[in-house]
């Protein structure tokens, strides 16, 4: 580094050291408030269907006219002939909310799918029709800057392989047999989403296709299933905490050589890695107290998980949790090295 | 389902208090001014919680930095006016303040075009690499590499008066 960048690295942290740093409380403030009009919210609606459900079971016990129809056959594949599902996302501005409906229908072989895309209290919302094979795979944009799946596996995780800016998501629908994903394009140029799901059997699959390499790594109660797609050069993991939601590592991080953190909530802090091809009797030095476990993918490959000693927390440290990695190579040569932290 | 949205408040209000300083002198360092980098704090945290579901299990930092830079990029799009405001720092022809560095270094910011200016701050204050800057802005690392080193050469020529003792 030459005289001006580390003049420049100085000086910017002497002036950022007297900048005055109080907007934590305003903020707080403000998310309470829009809780409290959530809640709110809530608090009618469900007034709303509470109203609507004594007047319907005042006209069901009503006297009236007995009518006999045949029995509906009977549906092997779905069990729910409706769904109704609504997903709410900010479209830059949080106070104006968008509130996304997906109703579907069983028309014999498919669903007959209706978008609609409501802004709250502002101007007219627009409607889709859209119609999908049930049993399968199905993924769709809408207008422009929504994009509808639904994957036919009750998942137990669901993220992106590609597609930053989009605001992903999910509901798992059991009645039905499957997952309802919609994604929010907030940047325009953004490229479209792939999806990445663990599914019940507890295999990772990128959209329709088979299933990709992975494997699971069990720490006491801690779990960590990575996985990889070597054909398309991305990898990824899901954990006991994230599998409900977005869980990718950064995305200049590649895992061979590397310390990939673990970052967000979960039971101590964690660290995960690929070693290189072909290395066995692995063993990982922690830089503090910490349990490792390491294991191999269909693939041939080798990963490590290291979890520290601590009980819950919320990490966003990108401080290293391992001093060295040892294997024996292929060539049967003892090899140790520094995990670099991408 | 309140019980959740408490515990979510409880996560979301841990990571306020933690990132808001860092966040109020990154904001700080790219406008250089104490007001909008108030707003865009707190604008930028706003966003974050409305995203928080999605983010929480992820780097919740990470993105709340990158709604900050995508902020004041917006900023200077939509607002042409508030630039001339955001550059609204000591005149160098000030001796005062010329003798002073942290005042040296945010008139020499201010100098710098406002692309410059936050590929100088994630570099050099936020220790992004290249391929994370370029990340971050949406930009290729070609073009960080590129507009990193105008700006280190344009800093140089700035300082060289102000070092002489001729500040004109």
């Amino acid at each position: 580094m030459n005289a001006t960048e580390e003049r420049l690295r100085s000086g910017l942290r002497e002036l950022a050291a007297g900048v005055r740093t109080g907007a934590a409380p305003a903020v707080i403030d403000i998310v309470r408030r829009q809780r409290r009009q959530k809640r709110l919210r809530h608090a009618i609606a469900g007034t709303a269907a509470t109203v609507l459900a004594a007047m319907v079971a005042w006209f069901a016990v009503a006297p009236r006219p007995v009518t006999v129809q045949p029995a509906p056959l009977a549906t092997p594949t779905v069990a729910v002939d409706s769904v109704m599902q609504y997903f709410g996302f900010d479209a830059g501005d949080p106070l104006v909310r968008h509130t996304v409906g997906v109703a579907m229908t069983r028309r014999g072989p498919h669903w007959s799918i209706r978008v609609t895309d409501t802004p709250q209290a502002r101007q007219a919302g627009s409607a889709h029709d859209l119609e999908a094979p049930i049993g399968d795979y199905f993924a769709a944009a809408v207008g422009g800057r929504l994009a509808i799946v639904i994957v036919p596996d009750t998942v137990r995780g669901v993220q992106f392989g590609r597609g930053w800016g989009w605001e992903l998501q999910y509901r798992v629908i059991k009645d039905a047999g499957l997952s309802l994903a919609v994604a929010w394009r907030h940047d325009t140029g953004s490229p479209e989403p792939d999806l990445i799901w663990l599914g019940s059997d507890d295999r990772v699959r990128v959209d329709d296709g088979a299933p990709v390499p992975s494997v699971r790594m069990d720490l006491d109660d801690a779990t960590i299933r990575v996985f990889r797609d070597a054909g398309q050069d991305a990898w990824g993991y899901f954990t006991d905490e994230t599998t409900t939601r977005m869980a990718l590592p950064p995305p200049t991080a590649h895992p061979e050589g590397a310390e990939v953190r673990v970052l967000g909530p979960g039971d101590g802090r964690r660290s995960i890695g690929m070693l290189p091809a072909g290395a066995s009797r692995v063993t990982v030095t922690p830089a503090e107290p910490a349990t490792w476990t390491t294991a191999s993918m269909p693939d041939g490959t080798t990963w490590f998980f290291v979890r520290t000693v601590r009980g819950y927390t919320s990490d966003s440290s990108r401080n290293r949790l391992v001093t060295s990695v040892g294997y024996t190579s292929a060539s049967g040569e003892r090899v140790s090295y520094v995990p670099r932290l991408p | 389902m309140f019980g959740q949205e408490s515990r979510q408040l409880a996560e979301f209000t841990a990571f306020v208090t933690a990132s808001s300083p860092y966040l109020a002198r990154t904001a700080y360092l790219l406008t250089g001014r104490q007001d909008l980098a108030d707003d865009l704090v707190q604008e930028t945290l706003t966003r974050t919680y409305a995203a928080w579901p999605r983010v929480r299990g992820h780097d919740a930092t990470g993105y709340a930095r990158r709604v900050l830079v995508n902020l004041t990029i917006d900023g200077h799009r939509r607002r042409r006016a508030v630039l001339a405001e955001w550059v609204d720092l000591p005149d160098p022809a000030d001796g005062e303040a010329a003798a002073d560095d942290r005042d040296e270094v945010a008139r020499l910011l201010a100098r710098l075009t406002p692309q410059q200016r936050r590929i100088v701050v994630l570099r050099y204050f936020d220790d992004y690499t290249e391929a994370q800057t370029a990340d971050c802005l949406g930009i290729s690392v070609g073009t960080v590499k590129a507009t990193c080193s105008r700006a280190l050469a344009r800093l140089r020529r700035l300082r060289e008066p102000l070092r002489e003792g001729d500040p004109t």
